[in-house]
C-alpha cells in the first residue's frame, strides 16, 4: 500500500498492532480544516494514549516497525523496552517521543489537559487516510485543551485558529445569501 | 543561610514579581465554540471522510521548508 507520508504508515502499522489512540493537539484540528489555506504546518504530531502498559509497548513496537527512533525527554529510550519499561513509564505519566530525525516528531502522551483518555475516545471521530481508519479527537476537545493548557503556543495556535473559523463562518453566510 | 544565598533568592522573587505569568488559561468564547462546533457537523467532517489531502498538504509544505536556503 503506497501512504502519503511516514506518519500515515505508522497509522497503519498501529491499527495492525491493535494500539489505541487518538490523534490530538495542532496536527488533530488540522484534520477539520476547511482546505489547505486552513491547515498550520508542523513536524509535531500528538497521540493521546491509554494508561495501559501493554498499549504503550505495542505502540513503542509500532513506531520501530516504522523506522522511528524513540526518545525518553533527550535521551533515546531506555532498553530494554518491554513491559516492565512500559510500567514505570505509565507509573509516571511520562511521555515518550518517536522522531524520523527529519520532519516527523511524534508525541506519545499519557494526558492531555482537562481530559481523561476515555472521554476523549468515546467521542473520537475516524477518518480515513489512504485507506487507514485514523482516529481523531473532536476538535472542541482539541481547542478546550488547548485553552486549559495556555501556553504561548497554544495562545497563537488558538488566535490563528479563531481568526481562521471567522473566515470560514463569514464564506458560508455569504453563500447563504 | 549566607548572605549570597540570601541576595540571589531575594532577586529571583524580585524578577518574578516583575515578570506577568506567561502561561495563563485561554477564555474561548461562546461564538468560537459555536463555529468549532459547525466546523465538526460539516459533511466534509463526517466520520469516514477521506483526509488523505491533509497529509499530503503538509508533507509537501514540511518538505518545501526542509528544503529551503539562505541565499
Amino acid at each position: 500500500m503506497s501512504f502519503p507520508d511516514v506518519f500515515a504508515r505508522l497509522i497503519a502499522i498501529l491499527e495492525k498492532h491493535e494500539a489505541r489512540f487518538v490523534v490530538i493537539g495542532v496536527f488533530g484540528a488540522n484534520y477539520y480544516a476547511g482546505s489547505a489555506s486552513g491547515l498550520f504546518t508542523t513536524l509535531d504530531r500528538d497521540l493521546f494514549l491509554p494508561k495501559d502498559p501493554s498499549n504503550l509497548l505495542a505502540t513503542w513496537r509500532s513506531c520501530e516497525e516504522s523506522g522511528l527512533e524513540l526518545f525518553a525527554g533527550r535521551e533515546p529510550l531506555d532498553y530494554p523496552r518491554d513491559l516492565d519499561l512500559a510500567r514505570r513509564v505509565v507509573g509516571v505519566s511520562a511521555s515518550t517521543r518517536a522522531s524520523d530525525g527529519r520532519v516527523l516528531d511524534v508525541d506519545l502522551s499519557l494526558t492531555m489537559t482537562g481530559f481523561d483518555f476515555d472521554t476523549v475516545w468515546v467521542s473520537k471521530r475516524e477518518f480515513e487516510v489512504a485507506g487507514t481508519r485514523v482516529p481523531v479527537a473532536r476538535l472542541s476537545h482539541i481547542v478546550s485543551s488547548k485553552a486549559a493548557t495556555g501556553r504561548p503556543k497554544d495562545q497563537s495556535f488558538l488566535s490563528s485558529h479563531a481568526e481562521i473559523l471567522r473566515r470560514l463562518v463569514a464564506e458560508d453566510e455569504s453563500e447563504v445569501d | 543561610m549566607d548572605d549570597a544565598y540570601q541576595n540571589a533568592l531575594d532577586a529571583l522573587d524580585a524578577a518574578e514579581r516583575a515578570c506577568p505569568r506567561r502561561i495563563q488559561p485561554v477564555e474561548l468564547t461562546p461564538e468560537y465554540l459555536e463555529a468549532v462546533e459547525a466546523l465538526e457537523r460539516r459533511p466534509s467532517n463526517a466520520p469516514g471522510a477521506d483526509k488523505t489531502w491533509v497529509h499530503e498538504a503538509i508533507d509537501e509544505a514540511l518538505r518545501h521548508l526542509a528544503s529551503a536556503r539562505r541565499r
